[in-house]
């Protein structure tokens, strides 16, 4: 299963917008708010959601969504 | 996959209610009105309330929601925060921003999960955007940080919303620390803060010696102090986390990790009355330096302090700025049996108590004595609040040999078989203290429940179920912090049981007069010393009842008013033969052409009945007089809390003379005030 609705609810959570939605694609340059400091918020909102632990070394990688999306099922197995 | 199974199926699942919230059911599209019938039909009420709750607020039903959480709220002690920021987000939906700040309250020290914590945070900002709720004061609180902190930013706006304080904060760029301190021009005193937060770290700890390290935050806490009228918060250093000469750290003389600890030391020794010491080290200590330390949070975006322990963090902001903004409680209401020791004394007996080794759980009740007689020994009043016979009550005090308490420690004794919230109300009463200066400690849920019911302003610790924990849950709540300790909070104690001496007294004399000059009252006047400076501010800070203005003064205000030659400040304490009170009236005066224009009133409550406001009304005149004034000129601004004043300047032959009803302006003629001749003057 896609972890993708959840993913977009820890987005609506983070960016505190109702009606956010991201895609595969989406980058931060899609998602108004989306700076360095919310990035950090971010990704330990989604180390927190689905109980994994990213490395500095994948965090620096991620280029869309979908990246981060393939990371956490990946580590989720 | 049919919706219903499913909700079946999880009912009741604390987890699964929480994924539930966060987006299960938009994807599942079954009508809410089945899922609610089902709900409603199958589920225990806990679950209904709560699932039905989340479910109205998914379905954009947000008045519903509302209504739902809020009569589970009603009977929950300590809800979970995550409960509380559903019900913050369905007021924010609701665009009700009292609601938000109201939410935000509750949120509270047992809970400090961070991020339903930030989300309510976050909606607290948009509400402001909307308008402050009446009841809310602003203040302009900086932050500067030699870290990137900008995230604590929500995490304060609740804290401050838990003392009836809604945020203009400035929160400077990363690392900006030193350079907007030394720049008068910079943004930070642009803002005219009235607290400056200074956030640093270990990582700020260098190898030079303490002392020189120690200078050169004196240096940059005396610019601001000279620059701006605030408060500042500085915190103590935590220790690194790692260190390369291991266990040999603490006797190297240039280690960061001892350097800190005397660090520490130093500043604790020397921060002046208008800085204060936020014990940033004890924090990460209590917390684990192990679950403060996320190596990856620092070098993606230079943050030192993991979002996680963000709250704990603010709640040490909010530990100081409740003393700071006189919120401070002032008595600490103690249950008997099953609190104090373990048993119940009417049936059991002394000898069958629970107290003292070597029984483990009688050593913990031992342990709730000895926090709360450290609390009394700084100024804490300590009171009992028993369903007992009252010699069954009193007997362990004086019969049993590991009682910690004496009845000297206690204040106010209560044992009958009345409610508590009768006994309390009646208590508070007698002691002269508001009831949002009660903290009530009690083992037994019903109890708590109904004080929490009747009483909403005492504050009611919500305690576990193991003795064990019962100091760790009072201490979080941080109910009694102070900015500092006098020799009035020391004797506080002493003070209220000679009360009881005097009240006895007032029994057997003829009338008031008589009582009054039986008392040998000796009223000390001075004009401000610098020693007292500690004792103004605290007085300023905490009383409510008798206070004029209620101006909030702040050290650098007193200072800069003693200094000044329109201004006339003076202090008098009073002793009797009982006892002394200490410094307990403070007058703050301006000369306006031909009037004296009385800035500031206020008195402790406990020297009310002693003709206090007669003296204070006659010093007035004869500073007047000495002044050149014609006229003696007082305000009274209304607060919830000092009506009791509000007859006051009617009483001292003053007549209205214009303002407003937020503030009335009274005026009588110099030489309008009689001497008082039921005490003796020490001048």
């Amino acid at each position: 299963m896609s972890s993708l609705p959840r993913l977009i609810q820890v987005f609506r959570e983070v960016f505190d917008d109702d009606t956010l939605v991201v895609k595969d694609e989406t980058t931060a340059q899609d998602v108004p708010g989306w700076d360095s400091l919310t990035h950090v918020s971010l990704i330990v909102a989604v180390e927190s959601e689905f109980g994994v632990r990213f490395s500095s070394g994948e965090i620096n990688g991620l280029k869309n969504v979908g990246e981060l999306r393939r990371l956490v099922e990946q580590k989720l197995g | 996959m049919s919706t219903t199974a499913d909700l079946r199926r999880a009912l009741g699942g604390e987890s699964l209610l929480r994924s539930f919230t966060r987006g299960w059911l938009p994807e599942s599209g079954a009508p809410v009105g089945e899922l609610l019938a089902v709900l409603d039909a199958e589920a225990p009420a806990d679950v209904a309330a709560r699932w039905g709750a989340a479910l109205l607020a998914q379905a954009g039903r947000h008045e519903e929601a509302i209504a739902r959480w809020e009569a589970w709220l009603a009977h929950a002690e300590a809800p979970p925060a995550w409960h509380l920021a559903q019900l913050a987000r369905s007021y924010d939906r609701r665009k009700d921003s009292a609601g938000v700040f109201r939410t935000a309250a509750r949120l509270h020290p047992w809970d400090l999960e961070a991020e339903p914590r930030a989300a309510v945070g976050r909606l607290l900002r948009k509400a402001r955007e909307r308008g402050v709720p009446p009841g809310y004061r602003t203040a302009k609180v900086a932050l500067l940080s030699t870290f990137t902190l900008d995230l604590v930013e929500p995490h304060l706006r609740v804290v401050a919303a838990g003392l009836g304080v809604d945020l203009d904060l400035y929160v400077a760029d990363f690392d900006q620390l030193r350079t907007e301190i030394v720049d008068r021009g910079s943004r930070l005193y642009a803002h005219d803060p009235e607290v400056v937060i200074l956030a640093t770290s270990w990582r700020d700890v260098d190898e030079r010696p303490a002392d020189q390290q120690a200078a050169d935050w004196k240096m940059l806490w005396d610019e601001l102090l000279a620059g701006t009228r605030a408060h500042v918060l500085l915190h103590t250093f935590d220790r690194p986390p790692t260190g390369s000469a291991g266990h040999l750290e603490n006797r190297l003389g240039t280690s960061r990790r001892r350097r800190a600890a005397e660090l520490n030391l130093l500043l604790a020794d020397h921060v002046p009355d208008r800085v204060s010491l936020v014990d940033y080290d004890h924090a990460v200590f209590t917390a684990g330096a192990a679950q403060w330390t996320d190596h990856r949070q620092w070098f993606w975006a230079k943050e030192a302090v993991p979002q996680a322990q963000l709250p704990v963090l603010a709640e040490e902001y909010g530990a100081v700025l409740r003393a700071l903004w006189g919120k401070t409680r002032k008595v600490l209401v103690l249950d008997l049996d099953n609190t104090l020791w373990g048993g119940v004394v009417g049936e059991d007996g002394v000898a069958g108590l629970r107290l003292g080794p070597p029984n483990p759980e009688g050593e913990a009740h031992q342990a709730v004595q000895r926090y709360a007689k450290e609390l009394s020994s700084r100024g804490v009043l300590l009171t009992v609040c028993t369903k007992n016979n009252p010699d069954d009550a009193r007997a362990p005090f004086l019969e049993s040999a590991d009682m910690v308490l004496t009845l000297d420690d206690i204040v106010a004794f209560e044992s009958s078989w009345e409610p508590k919230p009768v006994a309390i109300a009646r208590m508070a009463k007698r002691l002269e203290l508001g009831l949002d200066s009660f903290v009530f400690l009690d083992d037994n849920p019903v109890e708590r429940a109904a004080v929490r019911a009747s009483l909403p302003e005492v504050l009611v610790i919500p305690v576990p179920a193991d003795i064990a924990g019962y100091v760790e849950a009072l201490h979080r709540a941080r109910a009694f912090e102070a900015l500092a300790i006098s020799d009035e909070d020391r004797l506080r104690t002493a003070s209220y049981r000679a009360e009881e001496g005097r009240k006895e007294l007032a029994q057997q004399v003829a009338s008031p007069e008589a009582f009054l000059r039986s008392l040998d009252m000796v009223a000390s006047v001075r004009a401000f010393l610098p020693a007292d400076l500690t004792r103004i501010v605290q007085l300023a800070a905490r009383s409510n009842q008798f206070n004029l203005t209620t101006w909030r003064m702040t050290a650098a205000e007193v200072e800069s008013l003693a200094a000044s030659p329109d201004h006339f400040v003076c202090t008098v304490r009073l002793r009797d033969r009982f006892g002394d009170y200490g410094l307990v009236l403070v007058l703050v005066a301006e000369v306006q052409g031909a009037a004296l224009d009385v800035r500031a009133w206020f008195m402790s409550c406990r020297v009310l009945g002693r003709r206090m406001e007669e003296l204070a009304s006659w010093l007035l005149d004869r500073a007047a007089a000495a002044r050149g004034c014609t006229v003696v000129r007082g305000h009274y601004l209304p607060t919830k809390k000092n009506v009791l004043v509000k007859p006051l300047f009617g009483r001292l032959g003053f007549e209205r003379a214009g303002g407003d009803d937020a503030d009335e302006v009274w005026e009588r003629p110099v030489r309008g005030a009689a001497p008082v001749d039921v005490l003796q003057l020490d001048e």
